[in-house]
């Protein structure tokens, strides 16, 4: 405090150009090395510039600073402004002041409300009041949301759900539809085997592998070499899911008692796969041999199907050859 | 300051104490970018900085001149610049210290030479200073457009501030820091700060209408 007033005291004496010496350079170097003391010396001297034009200076300071302001253009200038400035303040207060100063006011209020809330412990107090209020309502905001999302998806998940329904029914529908075919098939199958003698059916039986569920096997007719016409080839084709594949194939004669039938794929040497036939169907002169064929053998190629007829004395015969391409 | 022999260069002395020879060539001698560019990295080693230094000394020593009473304050600060210059490629090998005490030093050689040149001194009885104000002074007119261009709280704070005369003017002083909830030096500072930024403007104001009437 007493550094400021000596030091408002020296710049005075300073601007009334009372100092000499020492304290001039001290006054003046620190004017040149210190902002904030170069800004002191320019507030004392508009000051004291305002207290000229309003008379409130002392005789002899007034007379000393007269004397310094009118000698120089600048400061002459210097003083013409804060007189112009002073006399616009004088003429413009009484309009002016009304306007305004709600605006300054309303800051003001600003201010007070910031520095209350600046307080650490309203600070506290509100982090806390926060916590309990705030934090839980924005829980419960969430949730709601969450619900009310859930319960707005509620209508197009059951109506996927009676789609889903219908569709299952429909497969139903065609399971037991293909069940029955199968079942007369089954019963058909039945009939005919009661044509034969019983051991005949054994034999056959045990040759035979056990029965294919219905979904899993593809029926397909073979015929004979030539009855087609030239080039044309059979095509075997099959869904995904099947597992066996039932070849129908066109005997001339059924000669034989059993048979048995053997795969080779793309002309190659060795068969890739050989088995029993089912028993031969005889139909109005059309004699057909099933053979059921596992699809796991069935990759895509040309494949020739050798027949051979098992005699009664257990020596096989070949009979005929049969072509097929799997696509 | 060390204020040593090493660091008071022979050519810094006022010129009528120095030998006339040396004077010739130092009044012809002008800045030259070379010495600017050494008189700026002196100032700091950053040339920005440098820049922002010679500024700030420059405008302070104008200042200074003018409150010394000299009417050549602006040439004297670039004269003292240019002794200063002169001898920057030096003053950066040898000189410790900072630049401000070498400056002070010249500047008071140079108020000594422009002292000695003062052939008409003031007279002792000046024009008497006018109290009436004249409102078709240029300047009045160039005061009301700038203030209209600051903003209305700073236009409101200017004439708090100014308004009334005596105790009237230090009650209203004390409102407005109320108001604002600074301090009265806070408050001070603030006005001197918007003053300068009034007086810019009234310059260049006044310039313009200058050059418009003598065009």
């Amino acid at each position: 405090m007493s550094q400021k007033i000596t030091d408002s005291d020296s710049i005075k004496r300073y601007l009334l150009g009372e100092l000499s010496g020492e304290e001039l350079d001290a006054v003046e170097l620190r004017m040149l090395s210190d902002a904030d003391y170069y800004e002191q010396v320019l507030i004392a001297d508009e000051e004291l510039m305002h207290e000229f034009v309003n008379h409130e200076l002392s005789a002899r300071d007034r007379a000393t600073f007269q004397k310094i302001l009118l000698s120089v253009p600048q400061r002459r200038q210097d003083v013409n402004f804060v007189k112009a400035v002073e006399h616009y303040a004088n003429k413009n207060a009484v309009q002016n002041v009304v306007p305004v100063k709600p605006v300054v006011v309303r800051r003001s209020w600003g201010e007070v409300v910031v520095a209350f809330f600046r307080r650490p412990a309203v600070g506290f107090a509100c982090c806390i009041a926060f916590l309990i209020t705030v934090a839980p309502a924005l829980w419960l905001f969430r949730e709601n949301r969450r619900l009310r999302n859930e319960l707005a998806q509620f209508p197009s998940k059951q109506a996927a759900l009676q789609v889903q329904l219908l569709a299952e029914k429909e497969k139903n529908r065609v399971l037991t539809a293909d069940f029955e075919r199968e079942r007369a098939l089954s019963e058909k199958g039945e009939r005919e085997s009661q044509q034969f003698p019983d051991r005949e059916q054994q034999i056959v039986r045990s040759s035979q592998p056990a029965p294919e569920s219905t979904s899993s096997l593809v029926t397909f007719a073979i015929a004979l070499p030539g009855t087609r016409e030239i080039g044309e080839t059979n095509k075997v084709s099959f869904p995904p899911g099947a597992k066996k594949v039932r070849l129908n194939i066109d005997l001339a004669a059924n000669d034989y008692k059993t048979y048995r039938v053997a795969l080779k794929r793309n002309n190659a040497g060795r068969y890739v796969w050989s088995g029993p036939t089912e028993r031969v169907i005889v139909e109005s002169e059309k004699t057909t041999l099933p053979v059921l064929v596992p699809t796991s053998i069935l990759t895509r190629a040309e494949y020739q199907l050798d027949v051979r007829g098992i005699a009664s004395s257990g020596k096989s015969e070949p009979l005929a050859t049969y072509y097929f391409r799997v696509p | 300051m060390t204020d040593t022999p090493e660091n008071r260069p022979d050519d810094i002395q006022p010129e009528h104490l120095q030998d006339p020879a040396v004077n010739i060539a130092q009044k012809d001698w002008v800045m030259t970018s070379e010495s600017l560019e050494e008189l700026l990295l002196w100032l700091d080693p950053d040339r920005d900085s440098g820049g922002n230094l010679y500024e700030q000394i420059r405008s302070r020593l104008i200042r200074i001149f003018v409150y010394r009473g000299f009417i050549e304050a602006e040439e004297m600060a670039d004269v003292t610049f240019n002794r200063v210059s002169r001898k920057a490629t030096w003053l950066r090998a040898n000189y410790k210290g900072d630049p401000f005490h070498y400056f002070k030093k010249v500047a008071d050689f140079i108020c000594m030479e422009y002292g000695k040149k003062v052939t008409d001194p003031l007279p002792d009885v000046l024009p008497d200073w006018k109290d009436e104000v004249d409102e078709s002074e240029p300047v009045h007119n160039c005061l009301d457009r700038c203030i209209l261009k600051l903003k209305p709280q700073e236009r409101y704070m200017v004439i708090q501030y100014f308004e009334g005369d005596g105790h009237t003017k230090i009650v209203n002083r004390q409102k407005l820091a109320e108001k604002l909830g600074i301090t009265m030096n806070t408050l001070r500072i603030r006005m001197h700060r918007l003053c300068r930024v009034l007086r810019k403007c009234v310059d260049d104001c006044l310039k313009s209408e200058m050059e418009l009437h003598l065009s």
